[in-house]
């Protein structure tokens, strides 16, 4: 049973790894007695679980990390192109405690890794300057040999779906790790004598050009650097999301979330693709 | 002779929207109080008379009839059940706790829906029901009553003999038509929906943490436990209904949060999968690569292009 007496928000009722007691329940629920006798669930579809089954690995249980967070009001100059240091921060923050409940709970299964993350925001109506990151994604044991988590011995992690999983399995590659990089920015506002000049002109305004590419250009060198640091050779499925949250207007986040990839000791040849007409809708 | 048509239910699919919904709901919750209602007459009596013809119909898509044959099952037509309950009022409260009641009222309206539906495909000789779906919805002048409907399209096997199926319950997936044959191939069979249900309410914030949030940045640790606890207990719910089914193991598990008429203070945590078991060895080879020649721009879905990410990432702040 979930009770939680103290209405206060900074009651420290979780640590980083923290997970709350129904989630161990769970978990141990679902390990069985030996790996891979147990009851497995996922969020795969049909086709993802024959995907991922074929290429050597079983489903062993979907997983959670949540963190909800809470942004406070920072100081903004009007007038001037800034990253927001605090945000970028809160909001790099509460994914990486969302992903690393996640990835606790996949220790607990005895998981290999991780497939099929997704990163999802919540907003509830009773705090406006707070949301809940969500991680989830489903935990996968390889079933035959071969060292499939990271250097640092934990589960990997990628928001893959299973078909690219098993696409990156036949081409000689592993996932090391879901790896970002955010950059939350406050576009200037244009002072009132050059919104009057360009009011009936088409022109490039360099400053905001300048902000956002700046922005975009942070947040892809830190995903990068995020990506270095995890011992990945590349990235993978690179996307690019930008969204004001509740930052209101000309405070944007651009966050960038890809998978990071290494290549296996053996390189398989990889299968010449055949061409088909798809009957799908 | 002209056949009826059998009226088909799947993913992604233009059904007849809200008057077969209306339809089913006019009919299924006339029936009330414990046990198994009557399927309603007129549904039933369509359905009877197409099961015997076995005609394929123009609802199903081409490639879910085809594939849903290549699997060696036919549709009979669709089924449905539904249950109307009372959802009651949520009072104000001090503290973070889940609203037992609740749940279990949310929970047994969806279960009471889900048996109906698969009594009305025992009784027409079902071996299951595919692309089963259940929804929920208020009625419009009454919010603390909702409304649950269960359906899908219930299948048989064309040729007795060439399914296995290892129970006489009918099987109820929320799968498609082709993942039925894709699941079959690689060995398992569906065996039930399965849900899980928490229900929590969400306290006020005190004042004085009003305050120092207001320009402080920072983790809610009293919040985070309690939804994230919540999140955890409707899985575990969902886990155990598995496990007393029977199953080995849960896929396509959807997760969804709703607050319902209740406003801010409570919030639904739902969770829905379906249970699988094995049945037969395998027989699906290797997949092998293929590029489909498919352009996506022509397809009607503009969110094969755009919207992976918008979707994954979290929709629009609204």
């Amino acid at each position: 049973m979930v009770n939680d007496r103290s209405g206060d928000a900074h009651a420290p009722s979780l640590s980083p790894e923290g997970l709350p007691p129904d989630a161990r329940e769970r978990l141990r629920e679902l390990s069985g007695d030996s790996p891979g006798a147990g009851l497995f669930t996922s969020d795969l579809s049909v086709n993802e679980f024959m995907l991922i089954r074929a290429c050597g690995f079983h489903p062993r249980g979907l997983v959670f990390g949540s963190s909800i967070f809470n942004v406070g009001i920072s100081k903004r100059r009007w007038s001037k192109n800034q990253e927001m240091a605090a945000y970028t921060e809160a909001m790099y923050s509460a994914r990486e405690l969302a992903m690393e409940r996640m990835v606790t709970e996949a220790e607990l299964l005895g998981a290999d890794g991780i497939v099929g993350v997704r990163l999802d925001i919540t907003y509830y109506d009773w705090g406006r300057r707070s949301a809940e990151f969500i991680a989830i994604g489903t935990a996968v044991s390889a079933t035959g040999d071969g060292e499939w988590r990271t250097s640092a011995g934990r589960p990997f992690t990628s928001d893959l779906s299973g078909q690219d999983f098993w696409t990156l399995l036949k081409m000689g590659y592993a996932p090391v790790g879901l790896v970002l990089g955010n950059c939350v920015y406050h576009v200037a506002h244009r002072s009132v004598k050059r919104t009057v000049s360009q009011v009936a002109r088409s022109v490039e305004s360099p400053s905001t050009t300048q902000a956002l590419y700046e922005a975009r250009e942070l947040a892809m060198t830190r995903m990068q650097q995020d990506a270095v640091d995890v011992g990945a050779e590349g990235i993978v499925g690179v996307e690019l999301v930008e969204k004001s949250h509740m930052f209101g207007s000309h405070v944007i986040e651009f966050l960038a979330v890809g998978t990071g990839v290494r290549a296996r000791p053996e390189q398989p040849s990889i299968p010449e693709p055949q061409m088909i007409m798809s009957l799908d809708h | 002779m002209t056949p009826a048509p059998v009226l088909g239910t799947g993913h992604g699919e233009e059904r007849g929207g809200p008057t077969l919904a209306e339809r089913i709901v006019r009919t299924g919750s006339s029936t009330s109080g414990p046990g198994q209602p009557h399927a309603p007459s007129g549904l039933d009596g369509r359905t009877r008379t197409t099961s015997t013809d076995r005609t394929p119909s123009s609802a199903l898509s081409v490639d879910k009839l085809l594939l849903l044959t290549a699997a060696g099952y036919a549709p009979l037509g669709i089924v449905a059940g539904a249950a109307v309950f009372h959802a009651g009022l949520v009072g104000a409260r001090l503290a973070n706790a889940e609203l037992v009641p609740l749940s279990q009222a949310l929970l047994a309206a969806r279960e009471q829906a889900t048996a109906r539906m698969r009594h009305h495909a025992a009784q027409l000789g079902a071996a299951g029901v595919v692309g089963a779906r259940v929804e929920i919805s208020a009625f419009e002048d009454q919010h603390h009553l909702a409304r649950v409907v269960a359906f899908g399209t219930a299948v048989a096997p064309a040729m007795p003999a060439d399914v296995e199926t290892s129970s006489a319950v009918p099987f109820v997936a929320a799968l498609t038509g082709r993942e039925l044959g894709v699941l079959l191939d690689s060995g398992y069979e569906p065996v039930s929906l399965v849900m899980g249900v928490c229900v929590y309410h969400i306290a006020r914030q005190r004042p004085r943490a009003w305050m120092r949030n207001l320009t402080t940045s920072g983790e809610l640790g009293g919040y985070t436990a309690a939804l994230y606890g919540a999140r955890e207990l409707a899985m575990r719910r969902l886990q155990d209904e598995a496990l007393a089914a029977g199953g080995e193991g849960v896929v396509g598990v959807t997760t969804s949060e709703t607050s319902h008429a209740w406003g801010s203070k409570a919030i639904e945590f739902f969770c829905m999968g379906t249970t699988i078991r094995k049945c037969s060895e395998p027989r699906l080879g290797q997949p092998a690569t293929a590029i489909s020649l498919r352009d996506l721009r022509t397809a009607a879905d503009p969110a094969a292009l755009h919207g992976r990410a918008a979707r994954r990432y979290g929709g629009p702040l609204e």
